[in-house]
């Protein structure tokens, strides 16, 4: 008898099961793709095991939505009565797993190579990697193949990239929800999954957490806020007393895997190489958005550019290759400060402004993650059956800092001589306005 | 708009929030910037979307964590229910830098502060989906956008609907003019 459920082996989740329905997208040509596009970028060149590609993320972050999906929708676990009728009845439910889990198998299937964040400046004006994954799902090859399995594209697509990228139609509150399972900034299974999965490849502990506490006490709860009189009943997605403390420690994995891994600043200067090198190897500088293409572009790909250039002393794009190949990276030489900005707002800035007058435009590079999508608020159901904001019930959320970078980095040879030259003129700069 | 000059803009609205006795949660810092830009046409340009319970922008959430992780802001949360944001003494080492940016924006400021500063989350819910029909909708007949509160909404029944749009006219009305 023909088997309906198979299995992959995986390192974080153990056994990762798909039907076969999921299995005719997971062979589809766009999905393949994602076995070819590291996940954390350039991060192999500082940390060598950090080579695990979008392909295992995706499936992780399915088998993740399709649990959280079972736990949020037991109607055992179902807390306050604004919620009950937010809940698919039983007979719907299995439909709208099968859309939930294929949304969260596609969620990455836009990525450019190299995971790259610079999409602004190597995609047309208007895209960004979510735009390409909603192209992907709703007009290419794989619209086709999600529509024979009965799985409407639009939806899918919708609740892959969520309310903040798709701008073509609301979201009903049930399918707000159901985006929050994959993309929501406390409780997202995309986020569990690349913090147990890329702290586990990288070789550091931090990024570890009692991630099967955690599933077992998410719920949909109201999210509570008010001011004394009155309050909304909004549904959000808050967890149980009983796991409270497995949420700080997801949250400080959180803060720990950014600023110790994500925000590596050689890391980063290997990113703004690469972006340079895409710059001038790229038709016009920019990717494709035509579905075609951009399924035949990987990592392997522009690998293979890399090489190439690198020994060919004429082509434009020699000089950057040879900065990632030979190793030969921007250094360092200032990084945002607190204090700094308290004196003036615009510090970065200056610093970044002053420095290009100073050593030339060419020798300088700025890359920067402002703080953004905190984290550490979200209802709490607790044993007596009131529901409270997290920060009420545990002191440390929100005393765990908001992860952001702002590094200006120096071509090598003057790495010295920009260290000094801030030492001396660092006052003076933030005077000026 | 610049981000810091948009950030200095929040702050004052907070402080003015704050003093007519808002709560400041952050519903109510949403809903009032939605007012601020779409209906007193500050361009802060911030992308308000229709949310579960009304417009709602992502980068104003962003912005919100951008101003506690620079200092300017911290959260606490108090009794009976609900977080609330706080000014931290130094968010007037950033507004003394806009100051005329600020400024320019008074009016405006005051204006969202002194209609929309005491009322509930509730009631804020309400008032900005109905703005955000008549608006972004270009819906004008009141009976019309009261049912599209209703149909977007459901748990609004159509009677609170009709009630909401009405105050609403009735604000728009006043403000405008």
């Amino acid at each position: 008898m023909a088997k309906h459920i198979h299995e992959f082996r995986d390192p974080i989740h153990n056994f990762i099961h798909v039907t076969s329905e999921e299995r005719n997208v997971i062979d589809s040509l766009a999905f393949q793709r994602l076995r070819h596009i590291h996940q954390l970028g350039t991060t192999y060149l500082i940390y060598p095991s950090a080579t695990h590609k979008r392909f295992e993320h995706s499936l992780g972050v399915m088998e993740l939505a399709g649990r959280v999906f079972d736990i949020i929708t037991d109607i055992e676990n179902v807390k306050h009565d604004s919620v009950r009728d937010i809940i698919p009845h039983q007979n719907q439910k299995e439909e709208w797993k099968r859309i939930v889990k294929m949304a969260a198998l596609l969620h990455d299937i836009g990525h450019l190579p190299f995971s790259h964040a610079a999409e602004e400046q190597l995609l047309p004006a208007g895209y960004n990697h979510e735009k390409l994954t909603i192209q992907l799902i709703e007009k290419s090859d794989l619209t086709k193949t999600l529509e024979d399995l009965r799985l409407p594209p639009k939806l899918v697509a919708k609740i892959a990239v969520g309310p903040e990228e798709y701008k073509e139609d609301t979201f009903d509150t049930w399918e707000a929800l159901l985006s929050e399972i994959i993309v929501g900034n406390s409780f997202g299974v995309d986020r569990i999954d690349y913090l147990l999965r890329d702290s586990h490849h990288v070789g550091v502990a931090y990024g570890k957490f009692d991630y099967y506490r955690l599933l077992e006490t998410i719920r949909i709860l109201p999210k509570s806020e008010g001011d004394g009189t009155e309050k909304s009943d909004e549904p959000v997605i808050g967890i149980e007393e009983g796991g409270i403390n497995v949420a700080e420690s997801l949250l400080l994995a959180r803060y720990f895997m950014f600023s110790q891994v994500y925000f590596h600043p050689i890391r980063r200067a290997y990113d703004t190489h690469l972006k340079d090198f895409l710059l001038n190897w790229l038709p016009n500088s920019k990717f494709s958005t035509e579905p075609e293409k951009h399924i035949k572009m990987t990592d392997n790909e522009v690998n293979s550019a890399l090489q190439s250039c690198y020994y060919d002393s004429k082509n434009t794009a020699h000089n950057e290759a040879k900065r990632i190949i030979e190793r030969d990276h921007f250094k360092l030489f200032y990084s945002g400060k607190d204090f700094d900005l308290q004196k003036n707002p615009k510090a970065t800035d200056l610093i970044f402004e002053k420095s290009k007058e100073k050593f030339g435009a060419e020798k300088i590079r700025r890359d920067s993650y402002p703080p953004q999508k905190a984290a550490d608020v979200f209802p709490v159901y607790l044993r007596e059956g009131r529901i409270i904001p997290s920060i009420k019930r545990s002191a440390i959320l929100s005393q765990i800092p908001i992860a952001s970078f702002d590094y200006l980095f120096i071509e090598p040879s003057q790495i010295k001589k920009a260290e000094n030259w801030l030492k001396a003129e660092l006052n003076n700069i933030l005077k000026f306005s | 708009m610049d981000n810091l000059v948009r950030w200095s803009i929040v702050l004052e609205l907070i402080s003015e929030l704050k003093k007519v006795g808002s709560w400041c949660g952050e519903t109510h810092i949403q809903k009032s910037t939605f007012f601020l830009e779409e209906m007193l046409d500050v361009p802060l340009g911030l992308d308000f979307i229709m949310y579960k319970y009304g417009p709602y922008s992502f980068d104003l959430n962003d912005d919100l964590t951008a101003l506690r992780a620079y200092n300017y802001l911290f959260i606490t949360s108090q009794d009976p229910y609900g977080v609330t944001y706080n000014l931290k003494d130094d968010e007037n080492k950033l507004k003394k830098f806009y100051n005329k940016n600020i400024e320019e924006y008074s009016k405006q400021i005051f204006a969202v502060a002194e209609y929309f500063g005491s009322k509930t989350v509730v009631e804020l819910e309400k008032l900005a989906t109905a703005y955000f029909i008549n608006k972004k909708e270009g819906i004008n007949d009141n009976n019309e956008i009261a049912k599209r509160l209703h149909e977007k909404k459901p748990h609004v029944n159509i009677q609170d609907a009709e009630i909401a749009v009405r105050e609403l006219m009735e604000i728009k009305a006043t403000i405008l003019n």
